[in-house]
């Protein structure tokens, strides 16, 4: 038998069978048949609870966060597509107010009425300033006419006489006509350029110099005048071209 | 749940024929009669396995946590493993929780001779094969742990050297050494009652 190398696991298999005890077979047994206990967030009926609760949730969240539709779908107008026949009647509209005149015109009025309006409203103010300098209360009387630039906890500074002076002096009638005017001459001068400059583009280098010529508009479109000592030359700017329309005159 | 498993406990195929994995699933489904297939196969192995390293009431305790265990994760088995390799990885982390609790878990070479004279009895004139058997166990409860526990897996299991490796956590060669070691003891220590 010692001879035989598996004599041992031969003598170990013969062995009795070595099993459990009824009693913990059926302990085994009886504890294999309870249900499955799955912690409280596995089990399906939670499960299914919280699934729907999070469903809730994020339905209402979108509903609530949602943006409205509106916005969405209207393109910003600076985004609006534009096809090239809208923008060829556009420039044809803008051409044809230039050599009539009418846009000068327009632009003209638009610059008076804003200059108008400025001086009604600096008026005001005129006459409004004396009175909150007295009351000591200006930033309370005209909240909306006069932001405070300074920030919440900084404080304004006193006033002075000397800067009282000095602000009374700049509110003054005739200050305000010769800003005013200044600022008129500036805006027709303004006008003057970028009219030169449009013309330029449609027909090409105006005649003259900016201190000889003249650009005025009629109902024959735009004409140019250049004066040199008593020389008195017109031109139109005509398909494109300037054209010499001196004997015309 | 795994929905992919075959469940066909009842059906015209007999539970005893049904491998293990397919019984393990269809009671994972919620079969109670395919446990009891899967306990009756496996309880007589599992239970020497402990009964062959620890005390009786020591066994009863490992085999019915073992068991628990498998109860309590069966949702979690998955049927691409062999199930007997995951019972019985199961049982031996049941047996190293336990001599760990007994302070009995630590470096055990496996090349130390070890006195096998365990019980004190001697060379006793009785050859009766009964009574040989029970030297021969007497002798394995006295090989170092992990010796003793490849051997037995080995004999109360169809398991290769690779699959006592993967049960045991441990390498091949390691399993192979255990298991030459834990043979040679046995032999030297049954020799004396063998002549």
């Amino acid at each position: 038998m010692s001879d035989d190398p598996d004599w041992i696991d031969e003598l170990y298999a013969e062995g009795p069978e070595a099993l459990p005890p009824a009693a913990l077979d059926e302990k085994i047994r009886a504890a294999a048949r309870q249900p499955v206990r799955h912690p409280w967030y596995r089990s399906p009926g939670r499960l299914t609870a919280l699934a729907t609760a999070a469903s809730l949730v994020i339905a209402v969240s979108v509903i609530y966060f949602e943006p409205d539709q509106s916005t969405l779908e209207a393109p910003a107008p600076e985004l609006e597509p534009q096809t090239s026949q809208s923008r060829d009647r556009e420039a044809e509209v803008q051409f044809d107010a230039l050599s009539s005149g009418r846009l000068e015109e327009k632009m003209v009025g638009a610059a008076k009425s804003e200059t108008a309006e400025q001086k009604s409203t600096l008026a005001r103010k005129i006459s409004n300033e004396p009175a909150d300098l007295a009351a000591g209360a200006a930033p309370a009387a005209a909240p909306a006419a006069r932001p405070v630039p300074t920030a919440p906890d900084q404080q304004p500074e006193p006033m002075t006489s000397h800067s009282l002076r000095a602000m009374e002096q700049d509110l003054s009638e005739d200050r305000i006509d010769e800003a005013l005017t200044t600022d008129l001459s500036d805006q027709a001068t303004l006008l003057e350029k970028e009219t030169a400059a449009e013309l330029a583009q449609l027909c090409g280098t105006l005649p003259g110099t900016a201190e000889t010529r003249e650009i005025q508009s009629d109902e024959a479109g735009w004409l140019v005048t250049v004066t040199v000592g008593e020389d008195i030359r017109t031109w139109r700017c005509i398909d494109g071209a300037w054209i010499e329309t001196t004997s015309e005159q | 749940m795994r929905k992919g498993a075959p469940a066909t406990v009842g059906a015209p195929t007999e539970p005893d024929t049904q491998s293990d994995e397919a019984l393990m699933s269809a009671y994972a489904d919620g079969d109670a009669s395919a446990f009891d297939v899967l306990y009756e196969r496996h309880k007589g192995p599992l239970y020497r396995y402990f009964t062959r390293q620890l005390s009786e009431s020591e066994a009863n305790d490992c085999f019915q946590i073992l068991w628990e265990k498998l109860i309590g994760n069966r949702d979690r088995y998955r049927p691409d493993s062999a199930f007997k390799s995951y019972l019985f990885t199961i049982a031996h982390n049941v047996l190293m929780d336990h001599f760990r609790k007994l302070g009995r878990i630590g470096p055990e070479s496996d090349t130390e001779p070890d006195d096998l004279s365990h019980d004190g009895t001697g060379p006793a004139a009785d050859h009766e094969r009964g009574e040989l058997i029970g030297k021969l166990h007497g002798l394995i409860r006295s090989l170092p742990n992990n010796q003793r526990e490849a051997w037995l897996l080995r004999q109360e299991t169809t398991f290769s050297t690779a699959d006592i490796a993967r049960v045991t956590g441990t390498s091949e060669e390691g399993v192979k050494s255990r298991l030459r070691y834990a043979r040679e003891k046995l032999k030297q220590g049954m020799a004396r009652y063998v002549g």
